[in-house]
């Protein structure tokens, strides 16, 4: 026979039972928007029965002895904490990568009326003006006044793209920064679970938490111990970074990035220096690089060469700063002769860069060194300019449709640049679609991961109900035991 | 599948974000009426419409050129028609000369007269148009013809005038005092057979009739020259107006809004936003501690 006292410890283990169950209910109502929270079950089982000797069988039944609480646990799905990981990390990139693209955008400023090709259209423009009035000083200003904006408009696209750079890698030290503090907090909150054990149900959420900020940044991979602890490796190398409690190596700069938006940073500092580098290039080409030219027939260039009158010449020039050095400007030097053409642009051929190009200073003072003509005459010993020649002005207006060769290309300046807002358009778009595309299965993952470990109000409310009946019904248990304790001790003895 | 506030909360908002920013992106569409706003909206159009601009931007230079040089063309008819009645009157003067029956004070008249007409002549020549002498090829900036003496001189320029009218077309659009007067030293001078003309009808020797003929054929070939360059001139310029409306028209068709199908999608894009909006506001505020007292 059981203790009389038996049904009281039944009922007392059905009360605790009841009131653990409202405390974590309570718990993931207070935490319903707490981040990286995953909600918790109270998991019960019945306690250890008791034999007793009944008169019907052989062997001794079971006598029931209540509840008991097993574990207290979260609800988690493993496979997709990976998935969520994994794709948070390519998100991470593409994201950092479309920034950096549509930033680029903005800068190259086209398609627009003040963009660079419109800013050339108004170069080529103004040396057509000058051909038709060659010698005119008003044609020249507005020549100087073009050939200002296009080094304007090209220095502050470059500018800009520096400055991008330098945003970009400011951005790179301060992930990096964060991803280091993320590995610390793994391993500080890697050594409290091994001392508290595998069910340290809160503090497993926020590590969760940590690796996947973590993850977002960069790509790891994630092997877990059966004590409990993460040990967390690069993807790239596999490196290994946090081993249990301890943090093994530290990220920086120098470290096999792949993944992530340290992995996407890195690529869009590339991409950034490698439109810069274009751009570069292409100025370049226009200021010094090699073209061949067409001298009409019966010129007299400036270098001294007389052009036969019988037909056109194919002369080899530096840019159009030497094809302008060709002609004779309106400028006469002391003793009454035509000065040559100056170079139009100052800059650094050797190892150019657009932040050093500058007009002329000399065009700047005098717009008379700007030339038109490619004929000269000697006038009592005196050479003087032909100034209604626009020879010179005409073939600089026609280098428009001059190809000249950047990178072992050979294509008109105009048509390179399109080229290269195409690209930049092409790849912005691919980055946009991308985004786009890793959004959606992040979203997918992550509503299927709420749908696993997200709290519902309505299943905790009912829930609560659920518990608050069972706690009211096991208090009765007490109650009836009471009651019956009371038959026993007050009516039966006491006569 | 289980559902959860959070999810509901996140949810509405992503969609009332992707919503707004599809709302946004067509009302700045209709607003600006482009299409085209930044490469990545269409990377190959991109290409097409800087490409087409600044053939836009060639066309109208070219535009500007071929203005100049037509004002060039019309100076030149102009002055020849002029320079052509005067040489025809020259002519009527050396032939009403060659009359046996005149005197020679007669003929001194007609010999003044005929020297008046190369001073008029000679005007001609140093016309200008634009502050630049028409007929001194390159060296526009000074005269021909700068006195009486140089006429029978060839100090002139024989230059041409040139001006890009279309890609690679380029027209020569002024006449040298060579093609029109003829140069001193082959003989050929129209000033130095007037010269002649003026000095027989003093002296009484034989009148240089075929020489003022020959003058006045090659001011004539000369002329009908720039006829033929003016003509050139127009139908470039009529082909160069046509491609330019065939230009814009194919820089419309990339670049800009087709204003009824935008305007028909930004309604529906604001009412599919305030749908969402709707949406939310009834999914948002309800769960089961509502109804549970």
């Amino acid at each position: 026979m059981v203790s009389t006292f038996h049904s009281l410890e039944l009922g007392k283990r059905g009360l605790f039972a009841g009131q653990t169950g409202v405390t974590t209910t309570g718990h993931n109502i207070a935490n319903a928007n707490t981040k990286g929270y995953s909600r918790q079950q109270v998991n019960l089982t019945t306690s250890p029965a008791l034999d007793v000797w009944t008169s019907g069988e052989v062997n001794p039944s079971q006598l029931g002895s209540g509840v008991s609480l097993e574990s207290i646990t979260r609800v988690r799905d493993r496979f997709l904490d990976n998935q969520y990981r994994e794709q948070s990390g390519t998100l991470g990139e593409w994201s950092v990568k479309q920034d950096t693209l549509a930033k680029l955008e903005t800068i190259i400023n086209e398609p627009s009326e003040t963009g660079l090709s419109a800013v050339m259209d108004q170069f080529w423009g103004a040396w057509q003006d000058l051909a038709n009035d060659p010698d005119s000083l008003s044609a020249r200003a507005v020549i100087k006044e073009s050939a200002q904006a296009f080094v304007d408009t090209s220095q502050f696209i470059d500018r800009s793209m520096t400055q991008l750079t330098g945003d970009l890698n400011n951005q790179l030290m301060a992930r990096i920064k964060d991803a280091n503090s993320y590995l610390e907090r793994i391993a500080d909150l890697n050594n409290s679970i091994r001392r508290t054990g595998i069910q340290a149900n809160d503090l497993l959420d926020q590590r969760d938490f940590y690796v996947e900020e973590l993850s977002k940044l960069v790509s790891i991979d994630v092997e877990e111990l059966s004590t409990g602890m993460y040990n967390i490796k690069l993807s790239s190398d596999g490196t290994v970074l946090v081993e249990g409690a301890k943090l093994t190596t530290s990220l920086d700069s120098k470290s096999n990035f792949s993944g992530g938006s340290i992995f996407g940073t890195i690529e869009s500092i590339k991409t950034v220096d490698s439109y810069q580098q274009k751009l570069n290039d292409m100025v370049k080409a226009f200021v010094f690089g090699e073209i061949k030219v067409a001298v009409p027939a019966g010129s007299q260039l400036a270098d001294g060469t007389n052009v036969p009158a019988n037909g056109d010449m194919q002369v080899t020039v530096k840019g159009i700063n030497g094809l302008h050095e060709l002609g004779w400007s309106l400028k006469e030097d002391a003793n009454g002769n035509a000065q040559p053409g100056v170079a139009l642009f100052i800059g650094d051929e050797a190892n150019f860069s657009i932040a050093s190009l500058s007009i002329n200073p000399t065009i700047k003072k005098d717009l008379a060194f700007i030339a038109a003509s490619l004929r000269s005459e000697t006038v009592n010993g005196q050479q003087k300019v032909i100034s209604g020649n626009a020879d010179l002005a005409q073939l600089i207006g026609r280098l428009r449709d001059q190809e000249f060769t950047i990178n072992e290309n050979s294509n008109n300046i105009h048509r390179f640049f399109q080229s290269a807002v195409s690209e930049l358009g092409a790849e912005s778009q691919a980055a946009n679609r991308s985004v786009a595309n890793h959004e959606a299965a992040l979203k997918a993952t992550e509503g299927r991961r709420q749908s696993v470990t997200g709290v519902s109000l309505d299943e905790e409310m009912a829930n609560l109900i659920k518990y608050q009946q069972a706690y009211n019904a096991a208090a009765r248990i007490v109650t009836t035991t009471d009651q019956l304790l009371d038959t026993i001790i007050n009516r039966m003895g006491a006569r | 599948m289980r559902i959860t506030q959070q999810m509901l909360n996140q949810n509405s908002v992503r969609h009332m974000n992707q919503n707004l920013s599809r709302f946004e992106n067509i009302s700045n569409q209709v607003s600006t009426g482009k299409h085209l706003q930044r490469p990545s909206d269409d990377p190959v159009g991109i290409g097409l419409s800087m490409n087409l601009k600044s053939s836009i931007a060639a066309n109208e230079q070219y535009g500007r050129n071929s203005n100049v040089a037509s004002l060039w063309l019309d100076e030149t008819d102009r002055t020849i028609n002029q320079t052509v009645n005067i040489l025809h009157r020259v002519k009527d003067l050396a032939l009403q000369g060659s009359n046996e029956t005149l005197s020679e004070q007669d003929r001194a008249t007609i010999a003044g007269e005929v020297e008046q007409l190369t001073e008029q002549i000679r005007q001609n020549a140093n016309v200008k148009v634009n502050g630049k002498y028409l007929f001194n090829g390159q060296k526009s900036n000074q005269p021909p013809f700068p006195d009486r003496e140089s006429l029978l001189t060839s100090s002139f320029d024989k230059g041409a005038v040139t001006f890009a009218v279309a890609d690679g077309v380029t027209i020569k659009a002024n006449v040298t005092a060579e093609e029109l007067f003829g140069s001193a030293e082959d003989g050929t001078s129209l000033f130095q057979t007037i010269n002649d003309l003026a000095a027989a009808l003093r002296t009484g020797g034989p009148l240089p009739l075929e020489g003022i003929d020959k003058g006045l054929d090659r001011i004539l070939t000369t002329w009908s020259g720039v006829g033929a360059v003016k003509a050139r001139l127009e139908a470039v310029d009529y082909r160069l107006k046509d491609s330019n409306v065939e230009l814009q028209s194919m820089l419309s068709k990339i670049e800009d809004v087709n204003f009824a199908e935008a305007i028909t999608k930004l309604k529906s894009e604001e009412s599919i936003y305030q749908a969402s909006l709707s949406v939310t506001s009834k999914i948002i505020q309800s769960s089961l501690v509502d109804f549970l007292r």
